[in-house]
């Protein structure tokens, strides 16, 4: 009967335990896993943590997204770089124009930079509303990832013009956001990049992240793009000056994470994998298809003895046919090293955007002295020319073979000077001059009545 | 005549060849059965059983026929020729009135219920060939829709009760989350519910891209509990049955009891089934003659030269380097295959009035009907045991049910579409089985299945599952009436998962990295629900109150590790074999705690009352949001119990009025989704760990409400050989709680939030049982169900304004299709066209924008018109034959969405249905023009799958079961002392009654594998 006593004892103690126990049951801890917002700006270290969180999510995501590639194939397909896609319906809607607002691939850019645009808002806020820093601890970080946010909206505003600017968390404002003109896209741009060159540190900073430089850089290419060429001028003199960068003599060696050319690039984190271009754009043998084969067009754009035709174009012979890739990043897998980091700025294009903006300034020996450099660089002789809407062509034409299939650089160039209907129109059958501007994705559309559509779609 | 009687006893041993017959009779369960009334046939000589079930009586020649009847007994005739012993087997006959339900903490009869709860026996179960329970269930309960997610072993059900409740959270989710029941297993909320367990995808859960249409797939966790040791299963349905499970049982619940011991001798029963299953009706395809026209066909409408340089427009291998005479079936080879399923299952039970125990164990094992050494191998074991103590005051009860289950496959889920590989594309395997890459130095890339799928059968993937299901109650009577118990109950559900691309599924010179996934997901759940019960009979009432509370924790643990880089396959199986690994995890908790109470009050057999009151607690909610008050009332009037049905109604054996209205709590939300998290991320960045944000921060979410309405009228005629039971119910759930659809710039897809929508639920549901014949040699029972559901979303207030504008439609269902409307493949230009909104035919309909629907139409919804089951049972003696259909009535997508996803014409075998195709100017035709290119005819593909045609008419009537059993006579088995034999065949989806423009209606899968066509063989033993 010892049994029959433990029992009644149990049954008693379970009927005292719902009395007391019940509000205090139901309350749980977070998961083991997660921190609660709170925890993460506690400090500069875990405010770090939640900045290393954004370049994890631009460089993390498997295959060619926002910042691992999808800028290069889809402005490269959208404009005259790659070939057709016979396999991929959606991605061979960018070759040919003619994309759906539904098109999955240009809703991921969309939805990539706006992830990135939220993690940057939320590092703002926290930031800001932190105790655990001074005030310059807090200006620097927030300078940092507001160089981010501004690589975010610039490219969002080269693809999809006026694009909504989110500047706050805050869901319940930003579910009904309608878009903005373009001036005000890049007035917000610039105002991201002038406080970052103002509170960023000119030393002791890391490549890999948004550095002083990395904001120069970019504020320059802006300057370039809105036509403030004295700015872009000034801006991109900074850098080539400052002496912290040289360009790299080897051509092989542009792309490597040695490389001193590069001004701000992304350190891979997926295992086994450098670059997603390396490992997508390059056959992984002699006898292999390139998967995005670039087009004859692009090939045989190149000057003879150009060296970065030889040395950043791979080719392959298959069964009498010849087969041209991009062989900038040359690494398909990483073994035990990592060699190559993924490139989003580099010293090249800051001469490039001198030159462009003297030329617009008619400051035309600087223009060809900063020309010369990089076609020196690439085996070629000084440039010779005859007048200056020639010139204007020539350093198109220098920018294509220098930015080719990097980010959406030709993309957003044939745009931006107003000449991609001129030449799309001669490579592509069914080119029209409001497929300039992507789709902006429907889902968006239907989730915010506010959204407009781009006309054409 | 008494004496004519007597007399002629006293001469029959003089003047006839009469005989002394000593008989035995014992029930089914081999338990002697005492009071039966023994008779000769055609005299009125009659004796009784006594209490060891044994009697005596006298034949005559003239008369040698045994009739052996007693109330609550089937009648037996039985032939006495010569034999002077015999055993008689007698079957019980309980009224199904009085059948005992397992309800919400106790047991009732259908009698004096007020709830709406469908009963499925051990019986129904065992005459399936079936080895998850869940398809035990489909077509046999009004009101519940049970539908395969594929016919390989393993695979998901997909299982509700009367209808979706819930909003979808976004537009790219083309399917809702589903609002599932609660799975209670001998008392014991199920671990992992009716969740999909695998983390991986695989053949059997290939996702739910638009190739696959594979909605709601997945690994089932039932999968792991034997269907044989089942003793029933209820469903609970309207506001009274459910109520007192609370916010949990919102959606209705599913009771599964597994088998106890019974009072009196140890019983020793043995199962062994072996069966073999083929896949049923698929669509014919093209051979290589019709698809090689096909192909030449659509390069010439695209006015291009098939060539033969890889990547070009052009590139047409199949018509430029491969064998145009060579033609292989790959359906054959992929899906021709015989699945083969064994079971054997055994267990003893007894007891005596004390204490009870039973034991079972059961092994099964299924193949696949693909190639490969692929099989789902089960082992289980269930033990129960009940024991009162002698002064029947302290009464313990414990069951205990484990099994492991070990499902091998393919982790390759494009495996599925290898069977549209060309017809004449070169056998990717060379005479040693060894894959071949290249055909004449041509890489083999085939667009349908693409690369080699010999390579995916080497993709190994394994699931394993271990099931421990386990719960003590013990109950102490304090005084008569008064009984306080408590139950503890454990459900735990661990599975390992392991998924991997080896070495030799890679083409050699290829860089693929080789690749090892290794899950595991666990899902525990623990409960204790003390109560105290109080019953009492006063006068002509009958009271029973109970009180209890529940405490329960739910979690779930998941983590993966995966390996990349193997240098060596031998070493794929391990984590510490690869070179670079990446790991993660994931948890989840969930708490739930209720203060309940309940009133039964019954007077005078005739008027019931029920009245339910809680209070639920969810740790969903932030503070302050976590407790919310509901209850429910319940009211049945047995009006065949008052004088005046009695006296003029006499053929009116049975009849009650039911009603029943409450409102329940809804928390089906996901955790912690009140609080703003950050996760650290799964790979560092320059040696600093990232954290990112997981969700958009909302702290003021709270319970939705479901307000649940029932009317029910069960009648029985013709002292209950005539059952019917008909209800009408109207579920509203309101203060929705949904993932709110946000548009991406907001950082994220949508937040939790509480949305002033209206889901209602409503229908009508029916069942009859009648016993139609009941003469001695032949019974013919018959059961038909059938339900009318609808649902309807009754308000959504600024709907227009809202993400959702052009999800739903206020007054149709959640399942609403708005589609374009096709109009026909234009006879001019071969393209298809489309009617716009004013009615008039475009090639280019616009789709919804910003709330406007455009050219989309209503084209209907994807929920069943009416569903329901039609079983009939014959017994004559020792044979008894069941026959089994299921009905359905719905729209469904059809095979042309997985076809169009990819469009003809391009490098991919097709059904031969698609030749119905335009070929040049004046055609009229089904299908456009076929293309080899991304162009206008791609554009029209595009829209095509937008519209209706990809739906059509999925209605079926299946024969579902057919099954045969035969018990041996008993003199043959006396001799080995066997007390019963008998021999099963049971075939299971033998064909099928539909139009459906497809493989199977009821998958809806052209690239999957549908339910199988089985015939099973089995012997029931019992000792």
């Amino acid at each position: 009967m010892k049994m029959k006593t433990i029992c009644q004892t149990g049954l008693i103690m379970s009927l005292i335990a719902i009395l007391i126990g019940c509000e205090k049951f139901v309350r749980i801890e977070p998961p083991k896993n997660q921190l609660v917002s709170g925890e993460v700006f506690a400090d500069s270290a875990n405010a770090d943590g939640a900045i290393s969180g954004i370049y994890v999510t631009m460089i993390q995501p498997y295959g060619l997204d926002f910042a691992t590639g999808g800028l290069t194939l889809y402005g490269g397909l959208s404009s005259d770089e790659f070939s057709q896609q016979t396999s991929d319906a959606e991605k061979n809607e960018f070759y040919t124009n003619n994309l759906s607002a539904t098109n999955s691939y240009c809703y991921n850019l969309w939805i990539s930079a706006y992830k990135l645009i939220y993690q940057v808002n939320a590092c703002i806020e926290g930031i800001t509303q932190s105790q655990g820093m001074d005030q310059a601890a807090k200006s620097r970080r927030i300078a940092e990832v507001r160089t981010i946010r501004a690589f975010c909206y610039f490219n969002l505003v080269n693809l999809f013009g006026g694009v909504p600017l989110i500047v706050k968390t805050s869901y319940d404002i930003n579910r009904q956001a309608s878009r903005s003109s373009l001036d005000a896209v890049y007035a917000f741009i610039e105002d991201d990049l002038k406080f970052a060159t103002s509170n960023l540190p000119t030393s002791r900073f890391s490549k890999e992240k948004a550095n002083y430089y990395a904001a120069q850089a970019l504020l320059s290419k802006v300057f370039l793009f809105e036509g403030k060429y004295k700015e872009a001028i000034q801006s991109a003199s900074l850098v080539i000056t400052s002496g912290v960068f040289k360009l790299e003599t080897d051509l092989d060696k542009v792309f490597q994470t040695t490389s001193r050319e590069t001004i701000w690039d992304l350190k891979p984190v997926y295992p086994g994998v450098d670059t997603w271009e390396g490992l997508f754009f390059v056959p992984s043998s002699s006898s292999m298809i390139p998967n995005y084969p670039i087009t004859d067009n692009l090939y045989n754009s190149f000057e003879e003895g150009d060296l970065r035709r030889s040395q950043w174009i791979g080719t392959n012979h298959i069964a009498g046919n010849v087969y041209h890739y991009p062989y900038k990043y040359k690494q398909i897998t990483s073994g035990t090293d990592q060699q190559e980091n993924y490139v989003l700025l580099r010293l090249s294009e800051q001469y490039l955007i001198r030159a462009e903006a003297a030329a617009n300034l008619d400051d035309i020996p600087a223009t060809i002295e900063d020309i010369n450099v990089i076609r020196n660089r690439a085996g070629l002789s000084d440039l010779k020319i005859d007048s200056k809407s020639n010139l204007l062509l020539d350093i198109e034409a220098e920018r294509r073979a220098e930015l080719f299939c990097e980010g959406a650089n030709r993309w957003y160039d044939l745009k931006r000077t107003h000449r991609a209907t001129e030449v799309l129109a001669r490579e592509k059958a069914g080119w029209k001059e409001s497929a300039e501007l992507f789709p902006i994705p429907q889902f968006e559309i239907n989730a915010d009545h506010n959204l407009t559509q781009n006309t054409g779609y | 005549m008494k004496s004519l009687c007597i007399f002629s006893m006293l001469l029959m041993p003089f003047i006839s060849l009469g005989q002394l017959v000593k008989g035995t009779v014992k029930d089914t369960s081999h338990h002697p059965v005492s009071g039966l009334t023994v008779s000769l046939k055609g005299t009125r000589i009659m004796t009784q059983t006594d209490s060891a079930g044994i009697f005596e009586i006298e034949t005559s020649t003239r008369n040698k026929t045994l009739i052996i009847s007693g109330t609550g007994y089937r009648s037996v005739e039985i032939n006495v020729d010569t034999q002077r012993i015999i055993q008689v087997t007698i079957k019980t006959e309980v009224n199904a009135l009085d059948e005992v339900h397992v309800i919400a903490y106790g047991t009732s009869t259908q009698r004096y219920n007020v709830g709406s709860i469908t009963k499925i026996g051990a019986e129904d179960i065992q005459k399936q060939a079936i080895t998850n329970p869940l398809a035990a269930l489909q077509g046999k309960v009004p009101g519940l829709v049970v539908t395969a997610s594929s016919g390989m072993p393993g695979a998901s059900f997909k299982v509700q009760i009367r209808g979706q409740n819930t909003l979808k959270s976004n537009q790219m989710q083309t399917i809702p989350p589903l609002d599932a029941p609660l799975f209670i297993v001998d008392g014991v909320p199920f671990a992992a519910q009716n969740a999909n367990i695998n983390q991986f995808p695989s053949i059997v859960s290939p996702g739910i891209s638009n190739i696959y249409s594979n909605a709601y797939g997945g690994i089932s966790p039932f999968n792991s509990i034997s269907p044989s040791d089942i003793a029933s299963i209820e469903v609970l349905r309207d506001a009274d049955a459910t109520a007192i499970y609370g916010s949990r049982g919102g959606n209705g619940v599913i009771l599964i009891t597994t088998k106890k011991g019974k009072i009196g001798k140890t019983d020793f029963d043995m199962n062994i089934s072996h069966g073999a299953s083929i896949i049923g009706k698929t669509m014919p395809m093209m051979n290589t003659a019709q698809y090689l026209l096909m192909r030449r066909e659509a390069f010439s409408n695209d006015q291009i030269t098939p060539g033969d340089e890889a990547g070009k427009p052009g590139y047409a291998p199949d018509l430029t380097i491969f064998d145009s005479t060579k033609y292989t079936n790959w359906k054959n080879v992929f899906l021709g295959g015989t699945a083969h399923n064994t079971n054997v299952n055994a267990s003893i039970s007894g007891g005596s009035s004390n204490t009870q125990f039973h034991i079972g164990a059961n092994f099964s094992r299924s193949t696949y009907i693909y190639p490969g050494d692929y099989a789902d191998d089960k082992l289980g074991a269930l033990a129960s045991i009940h024991h009162t103590t002698a002064n029947k005051k302290f009464t313990i009860d414990l069951s205990t049910n484990f099994s492991y289950d070990n499902n091998n496959a393919s982790g390759a889920q494009d495996l599925l579409t290898a069977y549209t590989l060309d017809p004449n594309y070169p056998t990717p395997v060379d005479k040693d089985n060894n894959l071949v890459w290249y055909y004449n130095g041509v890489q083999l890339y085939g667009q349908g299945a693409t690369t080699n799928p010999f390579a995916y059968l080497k993709r190994k993937y394994n699931i394993e599952n271990t099931l421990l299901n386990s719960n003590l109650q013990l109950s102490y009577k304090l005084f008569e009436g008064l009984e306080l118990r408590s139950s503890f109950g454990y459900s735990s559900l661990n599975s390992s998962e392991y998924s991997a691309t080896p070495r030799s599924s890679l083409q050699p010179d290829r860089q693929d990295a080789t690749k090892a996934r290794f899950g595991r997901n666990d899902y525990t759940t623990w409960l204790i629900e003390p109560q105290a019960e109080y019953k009492k009979n006063i006068d002509k009432a009958v009271i029973d109150i109970l009180i209890g509370g529940t405490f329960q924790k739910n979690s779930n643990k998941r983590t993966e590790m995966d390996g990349y880089n193997y240098i060596n396959d031998e070493l794929i199986g391990s984590i510490s074999g690869a070179p670079t690994t990446t790991a993660w995890d994931q948890f989840a908790e969930y708490k739930y705690a209720a203060l309940f109470g309940r009133v039964n009050f019954r007077w005078d057999n005739k008027y019931l009352i029920n009245l339910n009151g809680r209070r639920d607690g969810s740790s969903r909610f932030g503070p302050n949001k976590q407790f919310g008050n509901f209850g429910s009332v319940g009211a049945g009037w047995l009006f065949s119990e008052e004088r005046f049905i009695r006296e003029h109604l006499p053929i009116l054996s049975y009849a009650k009025l039911r009603s029943s209205y409450g409102i329940t709590g809804g928390d089906n939300i996901g955790d912690y989704n009140y609080i703003s998290r950050w996760s650290p991320t799964y790979y560092p960045y320059l040696e600093t760990l990232g954290y990112t944000p997981v969700n958009l921060y909302n702290p003021d979410f709270s319970w939705a409400t479901t307000k649940k309405m029932e009317i029910g009228l069960e009648l029985g005629f013709l002292k209950d050989r005539f059952l019917i039971n008909a209800s009408w119910y109207r579920d509203r759930s309101g203060n929705q709680l949904v993932s709110y659809q946000l548009p991406g710039i907001t950082g994220f897809a949508n937040v939790v939030t509480n949305w002033d929508a209206v889901v209602q639920n409503s229908g009508f549901e029916l069942m009859v049982n009648a016993s139609l014949l009941r003469k001695t040699k032949l019974h013919w029972d018959a059961s038909f169900n059938i339900t009318v559901p609808k649902n309807k979303l009754l308000s959504f207030p600024d709907i227009e304004q809202s993400s959702y504008a052009t999800t739903y439609i206020v007054g149709q269902s959640l399942s609403v299709l708005n589609k374009f409307r096709y109009a026909g493949v234009n006879p001019k230009t071969g393209l298809f066209q489309f009617y716009d909104a004013k009615g008039e035919i475009t090639s280019n309909p616009q789709e919804p924008s910003a709330g406007n629907f455009n050219d989309y139409f209503n084209i209907g919804n994807s929920d069943p018109r009416f569903f329901g089951g039609f079983q009939n049972t014959f017994s004559m003696g020792r044979l008894q034959v069941g026959l089994f259909l299921e009905f359905k009535k719905q729209l469904g997508q059809n095979y042309l969405l997985p076809v169009y996803s990819t469009p003809p014409g391009f490098e991919f075998n097709l059904p031969v249905a698609l030749l119905d195709r335009w070929q040049s100017p004046g055609n009229n035709a089904f299908f456009q023009k076929l293309s080899t290119q991304y162009g206008d005819v791609y554009n029209a593909d595009r829209k095509f799958t937008y519209s209706d045609a990809v739906y059509s008419d999925a209605s079926y009537i299946r024969f579902k079961t057919l099954s045969i059993s035969y018990s041996l006579p008993s003199i043959f088995l006396e001799r080995y002392k066997i007390k019963n034999l008998t021999i099963n065949l049971i075939a299971q989806n033998l064909w099928t009654i539909t139009g459906y423009k497809g493989n199977d209606p009821e998958t809806q899968t052209f690239y999957g594998v549908p339910v199988l066509r089985t015939i099973q063989i089995g012997l029931q033993l019992n000792l």
